[in-house]
């Protein structure tokens, strides 16, 4: 049967040489596009979606910045409210050295009271809280524990210094959490201190209202505090948004990888359709010898089906070889880019379903040519 | 220029007989330039030319292991520009303090509270501190009213310059000047609104590259007076407790520029660093803007796979568009045998399908250009993350419509090579 079918297409195939090279090429540049957009657009869409291991449903920021600082009304809305300084929202390169004798981790420092293990929910895993925690007191992430303290070597009342703050010493560890910042590397590695930085510059509180009372709660917190002035700036926000313009560019971004996409698509189906509606049209001499030779009508659309899945294949494989080597070379660019299977198969469905789409009516309308064509000039 | 018209006419019926393959073929190469299009702005503003500043411009480069240390967590891993390109507060005033007479300025960024008037709510605002030499060194032009002078800069005057987009979005208006704005509750009169929207790589200061630009400069002392916290400061060791820790610590946030427009000048700040900086053991170097460019290139970012996956997708549609022009051109082929028979040569067939293609190809780089501008516009709406809108300049205007009739004149050579092949007895096996 293979022989049957794949003979006369491949002997059209040399014939039609250029125009083949064509389809293949065209196939293949759609699904090198189509594939690297369907990767990144995931890739995009995981890390702006990325959680911070933390719930964050009720979760509000409170920032004042300028002159002075105010206290945090009592609210019957909410739950706990905890002091911390930036970076708490990982901007502007509050990146530093943490270190342990001669060994030197790059990691974050976040400022913070007490409460924020309650406030955001961290998980202790070793050490405890205890009430009279004194100033210098360091609680480090999982992430952070494991690089500084490789080999389960203990840390719990280890001393440990950083570029950017006075030595502290390590009361606790607890499971992992997230900055969320798509510019920074290192977002899980993290030391919260339990102390004032020297230059704190703004008051930032993160509040955790009752369940399902955070907009009540940022209501309370708006009238307690007022609406800022000329020489002060209240911002409070639901810290679901932390990092909102970030996503809604993603948003974007997928977007616009839609629209060129779809237009890819666009562009491959109209290649598609006018290239078949040609190769049957080229080719109603040779569909009429057939038939008079007693080819049946589904022969002949299936060998018109069969040449355009292998002109398919032919360009997947062109693009897929394209697509892997693009990315393999552009690997870097995108940190922990997952480049799944299921995305090229996808794509591949998508471009081959397109080809014997466009190849069908075209086939049929071959299909329906008489052997008396074979008599007749072209 | 009869036989030009001739042929035009011939060109112009032959792609109205055949409307829906034009109509392919002109999408096809329209789309495609029109991505083309937008991801050369795109290229362009990531990756730009190295802008037409002052040839004596120098910067030192004093080496920062600690700062180096901390830079490889950024997304541009190892590019070593917070550390590499900007000093501490103590080296900046060593740097500034030769006496040479010459333009110099030290300048970082922050973000303040700021309201445009008395009653205004407050707002925070990226704040530039620069000296008053900044303007002149970095070609930084004021739109309406001026820059702050030298003289402004020492009496500690409280005077702004507003960029561009600020003035329009936050203040209402374009000219500014004479305005009074609320700077952490202290009035400043703004002497100058810039005239255009700063470049998305600044290069008195890349570590704030591909961010919201900078919306006011203030001068270069009253960052010290006002008790900012400079942003991206690399810390290499703990700050003091106290208001002015920042400024004699070794934390490394000032960008300095300075101009040595002659050999005389070059060689005696070079004995001076040497006087002052040698001692130290601490490696620097000192480097023209020209020496200092090519080593803080922007690195390979996203931009540069788009490039790629748009070229290949230009490609593809070139493909595309060849495949519609082949089929055309085959479609034809009785009708190109009669031309032969009657003595046209394959060279004048050649030339006819080629004119067709000159044909399609003006309308589809006009088509392109369309599109590039509507996605720039989409891409402004939904996608920038920052406050300096994407522009498709003249420049990218060009090269797309030259791309997009490049494409299309490759594109259709082997259509119109094979149907210049057709046999002048091709027509005769049809009768």
């Amino acid at each position: 049967v293979i022989e049957l079918e794949l003979g006369p297409t491949l002997r059209a195939a040399r014939r039609h040489k250029g125009a083949f090279a064509l389809v293949v090429m065209q196939l293949g540049a759609s699904f090198t596009i189509l594939a690297s957009l369907v990767v990144v657009g995931a890739w995009i869409r995981q890390f702006s979606r990325m959680s911070t291991g933390f719930d964050e449903t009720d979760l509000i920021g409170v920032e004042i910045h300028g002159a002075g600082s105010m206290a945090l009304p009592a609210s019957s809305e909410i739950a706990a409210a905890s002091r911390l300084w930036p970076p708490v929202r990982a901007e502007d390169g509050a990146l530093t050295l943490h270190r342990v004798g001669d060994r030197a981790v790059r990691g974050w420092s976040v400022y913070a009271d007490r409460s924020v293990v309650g406030v955001l929910g961290l998980r202790l895993i070793e050490g405890a809280l205890p009430v009279d925690v004194g100033p210098g007191a360091v609680i480090l992430t999982q992430s952070l524990r494991a690089k500084l303290f490789p080999g389960g070597a203990p840390a719990l009342g280890a001393t440990i210094t950083s570029d950017d703050a006075p030595p502290g010493r390590v009361v606790a560890v607890v499971g992992d959490v997230m900055l969320r910042d798509p510019y920074f590397s290192d977002l899980h590695t993290i030391a919260i201190r339990l102390s004032r930085p020297p230059t704190p510059g703004v008051a930032s509180y993160l509040v955790r209202a009752h369940a399902g009372r955070r907009a009540a709660a940022a209501a309370a917190l708006a009238t307690a505090l007022g609406p800022g002035g000329p020489d002060r700036v209240v911002a409070i926000t639901p810290y679901a948004m932390v990092g909102s313009r970030f996503r809604s560019a993603a948003d974007g971004l997928q977007k616009l990888f839609a629209i060129v996409g779809l237009t890819v698509a666009a562009i491959a189906l109209i290649g598609a359709l006018a290239g078949s509606s040609f190769i049957v049209a080229a080719r109603r001499r040779d569909v009429g010898v057939r038939r008079a030779l007693g080819a049946r009508r589904r022969d002949i659309l299936r060998y018109f089906l069969v040449e355009a899945s292998l002109m398919a294949a032919l360009g997947v494989g062109l693009g897929v070889t394209v697509t892997g080597g693009l990315l393999w070379a552009m690997h870097g660019l995108f940190y922990e880019l997952p480049i799944k299977t299921e995305h090229f198969v996808v794509v591949a469905v998508v471009l081959w379903a397109n080809a014997i789409g466009a190849a069908w009516l075209p086939a049929r309308r071959a299909a329906q040519i008489p052997p008396s064509m074979a008599s007749q000039g072209g | 220029v009869g036989g030009l018209r001739y042929h035009l006419r011939l060109a112009i019926a032959s792609l109205r007989r055949d409307r829906r393959l034009t109509i392919a073929v002109f999408l096809c190469l329209a789309l495609g330039s029109g991505m083309w299009t937008m991801i050369v702005t795109h290229y362009r503003r990531s990756y730009p030319p190295a802008p037409d500043l002052p040839p004596g411009l120098h910067q030192v480069e004093i080496r920062h292991p600690r700062a180096l240390e901390v830079d490889k967590g950024t997304v541009a891993e190892g590019s070593g520009w917070h550390a590499r390109t900007r000093v501490t507060f103590p080296e900046y005033e060593l740097l500034a303090g030769s006496g040479i007479p010459t333009r110099q300025t030290g300048t970082y960024r922050t973000r303040l509270v700021v309201a445009r008037d008395p009653a205004a709510p407050a707002r925070m605002i990226n704040v530039r501190f620069a000296g008053a030499d900044f303007f002149g060194l970095f070609r930084v032009t004021p739109g309406a009213g001026r820059t702050f002078t030298r003289d402004e800069e020492q009496r500690g005057a409280a005077v702004a310059v507003v960029g561009r987009c600020f003035a329009e979005q936050q203040i209402g208006t374009a000219n500014a000047v004479g305005r009074t704005l609320l700077i952490e509750g202290r009035p400043f009169q703004v002497v100058g609104v810039l005239g255009a929207d700063q470049p998305e790589r600044p290069e008195w200061d890349i570590v704030w590259s591909a961010r919201d630009q900078d919306a006011l400069y203030l001068p270069f002392d009253w960052g010290r007076r006002l008790s900012v916290s400079p942003g991206h400061a690399a810390l290499q060791s703990p700050l003091a407790d106290d208001p002015e820790a920042l400024w004699r610590s070794d934390a490394v946030f000032v960008a300095f520029w300075m101009e040595l427009p002659d050999a005389g000048r070059r060689a005696a700040y070079a004995d001076y660093l040497a006087r002052v900086l040698g001692p130290r053991g601490q490696p620097y170097w000192l480097r023209s803007y020209a020496a200092w460019r090519p080593l803080f290139t922007e690195p390979a970012s996203d931009i540069m796979f788009f490039t790629i996956v748009v070229a290949v997708g230009l490609a593809g549609a070139a493909a595309t568009a060849a495949r519609l022009m082949l089929a055309k051109g085959l479609a034809r082929r009785p009708e190109l045998a009669i031309h032969r028979a009657l003595g046209a040569t394959r060279a004048a067939l050649f030339r006819m399908q080629m004119l067709e293609a000159v044909l399609i190809a003006f309308p589809a780089a006009v088509g392109g250009i369309a599109c590039g501008a509507a996605l720039h516009v989409f891409y402004n709406r939904f996608v920038s993350e920052t406050d300096m809108p994407v522009a498709l300049g003249g420049t990218e205007v060009l090269i797309g419509a030259a791309t997009a009739v490049a494409v299309t004149l490759l594109a259709a050579i082997y259509p119109a090579w094979r149907a210049s092949r057709t046999p002048p007895t091709f027509y005769l096996g049809r009768v």
